[in-house]
């Protein structure tokens, strides 16, 4: 199996009083709640543990996209990917943005990426998100209504440009092109590997097979709660005929490591509930705009008309009276002694057939130290124990970078001669 | 309150306008058009209008009915559609168009592209117009339980109550996030994120049009102060300001009806094709 290390970049210094005091601290969040000069430090802390995952050995790491969010404060990954592919060397890289509805025209996002993947020798993993409904939506004024058929549109000629070997032209209903002809290619051809990440909407599901490309399920609600919709997505995937390949699945975990499962509770439990009591404070009508989710999507989850009333145990409202042992229990958190974590990873990984983990490793208000310390311990003590779940698959969504031999070499100039 | 329904194939291949008509079928034509919150009891008009008047409501594409959202771009090919369905109606050459909300933002562009076919033009909280300095706010950001107060003087009266009954159990939840969908989704193409839909540059062609402005004083959605940015365009444009309500006037009030009723008997109809 594949563990990446994903970040969100959040801000560490909302105050407890945040959710009484505000509505939201996704979209119409106080800009004043974050300190410019802080991120300047949150920023260089966050790369120095990307780097750090890669210099463990960790299989990839992978940078997000969010719009005025206090707890994602990386509204360009492919920024943070570029300072990335410069001082990282092993590990794949995984944009997750870019959300391809908030590019027009989005040939621009197949300029950065392929960017990307040259000066990281081929490292990259294009993750297309439709983009959450704040983002999208709320924040950059995509009509929810046409934010798939964008979407749509986008990757078929992100794709198209990618693999083109002459310029054409490109009459889309929102990208109208007479000339696309973005260069460098991407190094990987016929194009990088792409994911498409997903919150369970049915369309999501269909387009990554459809595409033939992995589905990866975003949530902040661990394995546990997302058996019905893993198990919703295998079903669609068997009834297309493709195969059973895990590498097709990917799943979003909170994982944290420590040397005893009292210790990670000692060293992580306020960080977590510094995320789910301050982080998720969402006003409920900037969730979802109406039309970003079709339907037919909404009607697939109506409850019965006698179904009772109860609060989901997976909703950000429950969660922020969460102690420790409910985020456990709950497998919100995947946390305790490396034979704990790798324990339960390895059961939800054969239960759902999950063969990419993206894993937040850090979260909420978690110091630089803390966090290096859970990617040093995962990755000495958990990930040698996961290398051999799923070996007898091939990986063909992973990245394929070019040889050793022929990577940039820091230390060789590449000018034949020096003007003297 | 339908009396008779016709389902038009069109305007596009493979796409179906529904029409439902009440009233007499020999009086003068009203076209009604219905809000981005769908329809009610649509037509919402009394007897004093129903007893004179031929009122046909177009179910608009996307809100359930009918189809073919996906090749109407803009307001102005919606009003293009709805021509088409005139004709494929046989209407009169003149009609009263009437609106409510984005109903009203599509009833002035029918008059905006054949201004000689309209006799009376009534737009009840029109959308379409922006002013930072007027707002409204932002119903396609609000959840069901928060959005009546906007919508309705009287939140706890039986118009509110009918419409937006309160959500007890999981399962009323859910169909009332449903119809938020299936409203102002289809509605998110033409007014997200702000409802500005360049309406105001086209409003010279009204000038010799008899328009009349219904609006809620208590309207939070497309607050009254924006009846002033369209008399400013559109000068001979009369406002009928209806204290007692809000955003859904023509449920809370009968302002529709009393205009529309003085409208129907003032109309000629002219050149019946369908008599």
């Amino acid at each position: 199996m594949k563990s990446i290390y994903f970040h969100l970049m959040p801000y560490d210094g909302l105050e407890p009083d945040f959710p009484s005091k505000h509505r939201s601290v996704w979209v119409d969040v106080p800009p004043d709640v974050v300190d410019s000069r802080r991120m300047h430090t949150l920023y260089n802390d966050y790369l120095d543990c990307l780097e750090y995952a890669d210099q463990k050995g960790i299989d990839g790491i992978g940078v997000n996209e969010h719009h005025s969010n206090a707890y994602g404060l990386m509204a360009s990954p492919n920024m943070m990917a570029s300072a990335l592919a410069r001082r990282t060397f092993q590990s794949a890289l995984l944009v997750m943005g870019d959300s391809i509805p908030l590019y027009n025209p989005s040939i621009r996002v197949a300029e950065e990426l392929a960017m990307l993947d040259v000066m990281s020798g081929g490292r990259l993993i294009a993750g297309f998100p439709v983009g959450s409904s704040q983002d999208t939506n709320f924040a950059y004024g995509i009509p929810p209504a046409t934010t798939r058929e964008r979407y749509r549109e986008g990757y078929e000629l992100i794709v198209r440009a990618w693999q083109a070997e002459a310029p054409f032209s490109f009459n889309g209903k929102y990208n109208k092109l007479r000339y696309v002809n973005p260069l460098p290619k991407p190094l990987q051809q016929p194009n990088p590997p792409i994911w498409t990440p997903g919150s369970g909407s049915l369309e999501t599901f269909d387009f990554a097979i459809e595409h033939d490309v992995p589905y990866c399920f975003l949530s902040y609600f661990g394995a546990e709660f997302a058996r019905k919709n893993m198990a919703s997505f295998w079903d669609r995937v068997e009834a297309s005929g493709l195969d059973d390949n895990p590498y097709r699945a990917g799943l979003v975990q909170l994982v944290f490591v420590a040397d005893t499962d009292a210790e990670a509770e000692r060293l992580y439990e306020k960080h977590v509930q510094y995320f789910f009591q301050r982080c998720t404070h969402i006003y409920p009508g900037l969730t979802e705009a109406p039309g970003y989710k079709s339907v037919d999507s909404l009607r697939a989850v109506l409850p019965e008309p006698d179904a009772p009333t109860v609060k989901r145990l997976d909703s950000f409202a429950n969660a922020q009276a969460y102690t420790w042992k409910d985020f456990i229990d709950t497998g919100i958190v995947i946390a305790g002694s490396p034979d704990t974590v790798r324990e339960r990873l390895e059961a939800a990984s054969k239960e759902m057939r999950i063969g990419n983990w993206i894993q937040l490793m850090h979260i909420g208000d978690m110091p630089k130290d803390v966090a290096m310390n859970n990617i040093e311990l995962y990755a000495d003590k958990v990930a040698p124990g996961l290398k051999h779940l799923w070996s007898e698959y091939d990986h063909p969504w992973w990245p394929k970078p070019i040889a050793d031999a022929d990577r940039w070499n820091p230390s060789v100039s590449t000018a034949s001669e020096v003007a003297s | 309150m339908t009396e008779r329904r016709t389902e038009l194939s069109g305007p596009h291949a493979g796409t179906t306008l529904v029409v439902d008509e009440a009233g007499v079928e020999d009086g003068p034509v009203v076209l009604w058009l219905h809000s981005e919150w769908g329809t009610y009891d649509d037509p919402p008009v009394d007897a004093s209008v129903l007893d004179r008047a031929r009122v046909i409501t177009i179910h608009q594409p996307g809100w359930g009915l009918s189809t073919g959202e996906d090749h109407l771009l803009a307001l102005s090919d919606v009003a293009l559609a709805y021509w088409w369905a005139a004709e494929q109606l046989e209407l009169p050459d003149t009609l009263v168009i009437a609106g409510h909300g984005i109903g009203a933002s599509i009833a002035a562009e029918m008059a905006i592209q054949h201004p000689e076919r309209v006799s009376s033009l009534m737009l009840a909280a029109p959308f379409g117009i922006w002013d930072d300095a007027i707002g409204g706010e932002d119903f396609f950001a609000l959840m069901p339980r928060d959005v009546a107060e906007f919508m309705y003087a009287d939140t706890s009266g039986p118009v509110a109550a009918s419409q937006f009954p309160p959500a007890r159990t999981a399962h009323e939840k859910g169909v009332a996030g449903i119809r938020r969908a299936q409203t102002l989704g289809p509605a998110s193409r033409y007014l997200y994120p702000l409802p500005d839909t360049g309406v105001a540059e086209r409003l010279y062609r009204l000038a010799d049009t008899d328009v009349t402005l219904i609006w809620g004083a208590q309207d939070g959605l497309a607050p009254i102060g924006l009846a002033d940015r369209w008399i400013e365009r559109v000068p001979q444009a009369r406002l009928v300001r209806v204290d007692d309500a809000a955003h859904m006037v023509v449920y809370e009030s009968d302002a529709l009806s009393r205009e529309l009723s003085a409208a129907v008997a003032t109309s000629v109809t002219t050149d019946s094709k369908g008599s």
